[in-house]
């Protein structure tokens, strides 16, 4: 081998990315602006997961809103007192109707609504994954310089949707299960354990969060690739979320940081709508309370406004979930092949 | 066979909307007339396994499975067929009546309006499962006039069972326990 060679085969190798952020972002605003009907897929795929209990309604906002109409304890106490005959009162005639239903009508009534909640979330499962499906055909449809169509795209969906079944409750069913499990081993551990050995297990319940952490941020990273693979390429679910593994463990930082940039993104264009909204009804709690026609206009405006932000952000979240979809696409298309058989 | 347009489709729907609203009425009417207030719960109680009849609950999927249509549909002459006119699988239906519907609402019920537009005059939720609704016989002039009687009926019950209500053993039972339920003034100055 020549000095020359050797030369060209000891300088650093600069690999190029597989994406540029940047570029996949002008890639799918192009296709998502001029495709409307990715949109309503879009839209789809946020109805399907608010039906699916998922609604990303966060439990401690509310207990800040309730926070606001919480009295202080001294007032509580004497409504208590005010109302305590009346309440005792109403709780015998709450009593005394619910006896006079025969019991076989309550049961009946259970087995209902236990049949109408299954019934719910099984359309639910099946919404969610028919429009996933449904929108990555579109999207690659698109990609490929084609046109979004409802029925091709449903066509498509309908015969993927078992493995998209799958991949929607399987992997995610097992993972919960095994992190009840393992945080019920722990914790009964930590409670159980005599003196040193329940500091080390508290060491591995730490452990074990942080592995949990990790767990389920492969577990997603591999679903966004599985998908794909099952709408794209026909592989069977299996197949597709080992393959997606593959492709979430090497190209974990770079997904990690998509993944961010995406969620950001969606934080500020639904969220600033929605601080802007919240602080003009705060300023007219506030201004209400000293100025009582200037605070009811406030706040009639502030209620029309939120209106119109409910429609706004259905047609909003449609977009975001299209756009969201085709970067994951377009990054899928760069990605394509080159690291599943590693 | 010519497929549906809006219009008869609209009054299809108007029937089924008045047909609910009919059936309300009636149930609303029982529990107004019953003597008092337990048996008037065990009413509510009982209309509310009705309401989660699974029966009832997928009525419209075993209307359209089983007569090609709710019974809007069947009045108005209209019916849901495949694209190639053969009959649409029970699976297809399921999904049409469920996800489908949900599908069209999805952007302030632009999937309805679709239809207008569409050369095939398909909605959304048709699209979506290959669905056509053709128009048997023309019976847009009857459907109108049973829409406006079915409203019509569903508005007589209403009204009138809200007036034997303020006249009944019934209401007087709730006024006295409401009344014996809230505090009164002199009450609550004691307790102050």
């Amino acid at each position: 081998m020549s000095s020359e060679e050797n030369k060209v085969e000891n300088k650093p190798v600069i690999e190029k990315p597989d994406w540029m952020i940047e570029e996949l972002y002008r890639k799918a605003w192009q296709i998502v602006k001029t495709n409307k009907m990715l949109w309503v897929f879009g839209a789809a795929i946020g109805a399907g997961t608010s039906f699916n209990f998922n609604s990303g309604f966060d439990k401690a906002d509310f207990e800040g809103f309730k926070k606001l109409f919480e009295g202080n304890p001294q007032q509580g106490q004497e409504l208590t007192r005010v109302l305590g005959a009346a309440t005792s009162k109403a709780d015998a005639v709450i009593s005394y109707l619910l006896s006079a239903v025969p019991q076989y009508v309550w049961i009946l009534l259970g087995l209902e609504f236990l049949f109408f909640l299954l019934f719910a979330i099984f359309v639910s499962l099946i919404y969610q994954s028919w429009a996933t499906g449904a929108l990555l055909e579109n999207v690659d449809r698109c990609i490929k310089g084609g046109k979004a169509a409802i029925s091709e795209a449903s066509e498509k969906a309908f015969t993927i949707l078992k493995p998209l079944l799958w991949l929607e409750i399987i992997p995610s069913l097992i993972l919960t299960l095994a992190s009840v499990i393992g945080l019920i081993i722990f914790a009964t551990g930590i409670v159980f354990a005599p003196g040193a050995l329940k500091a080390v297990f508290i060491l591995l319940t730490i452990g074990f969060v942080f592995f949990l952490i990790y767990a389920w941020i492969m577990l997603t990273a591999s679903l966004i690739w599985a998908t794909r693979q099952v709408v794209m390429e026909d592989k069977p679910a299996k197949e597709a979320l080992r393959s997606g593994y593959k492709i979430a463990k090497k190209k974990f930082w770079a997904i990690l940081l998509l993944g961010l940039v995406n969620n950001i993104l969606a934080v500020i264009v639904i969220g600033i709508p929605i601080v802007v909204l919240g602080g003009i009804a705060i300023g007219g709690v506030i201004a209400g309370l000293s100025l009582k026609a200037v605070g009811i206009a406030i706040f009639i405006i502030a209620g029309l406004l939120f209106f119109a932000l409910i429609i706004g952000l259905t047609v909003v979240d449609g977009i975001l979930n299209a756009f969201k979809t085709t970067v994951w696409s377009l990054a899928y298309g760069n990605i394509k092949g080159k690291y599943e058989k590693i | 066979m010519k497929n549906a347009d809006f219009k008869i489709r609209l009054v299809a729907c108007l029937i089924d909307c008045f047909i609910g609203l009919l059936f309300f009425a009636v149930l609303y009417w029982n529990i107004i007339n019953q003597p008092d207030l337990p048996s008037a719960f065990v009413n509510i109680i009982l209309v509310l396994t009705i309401l989660f009849n699974p029966v009832l609950v997928l009525y419209s999927v075993i209307m359209t499975h089983y007569f090609g249509g709710t019974l809007g549909k069947l009045v108005t002459g209209l019916q849901v067929v495949a694209e190639d006119h053969k009959k649409l699988s029970f699976q297809r239906i399921f999904f049409r009546q469920t996800i489908g519907y949900s599908f069209s609402w999805i952007f302030f019920g632009l999937g309805y309006y679709a239809i207008v537009k569409d050369p095939n005059k398909q909605a959304w939720h048709d699209k979506t499962v290959g669905s056509l609704v053709i128009q048997k016989d023309n019976l847009l002039f009857q459907g109108i006039i049973l829409s406006v009687l079915l409203l019509i009926a569903s508005t007589y019950i209403f009204i009138q069972a809200t007036q034997i209500f303020t006249q009944s053993p019934l209401n007087k039972e709730i006024q006295l326990l409401n009344s014996s339920l809230m505090p009164s003034p002199a009450n609550n100055k004691k307790l102050n």
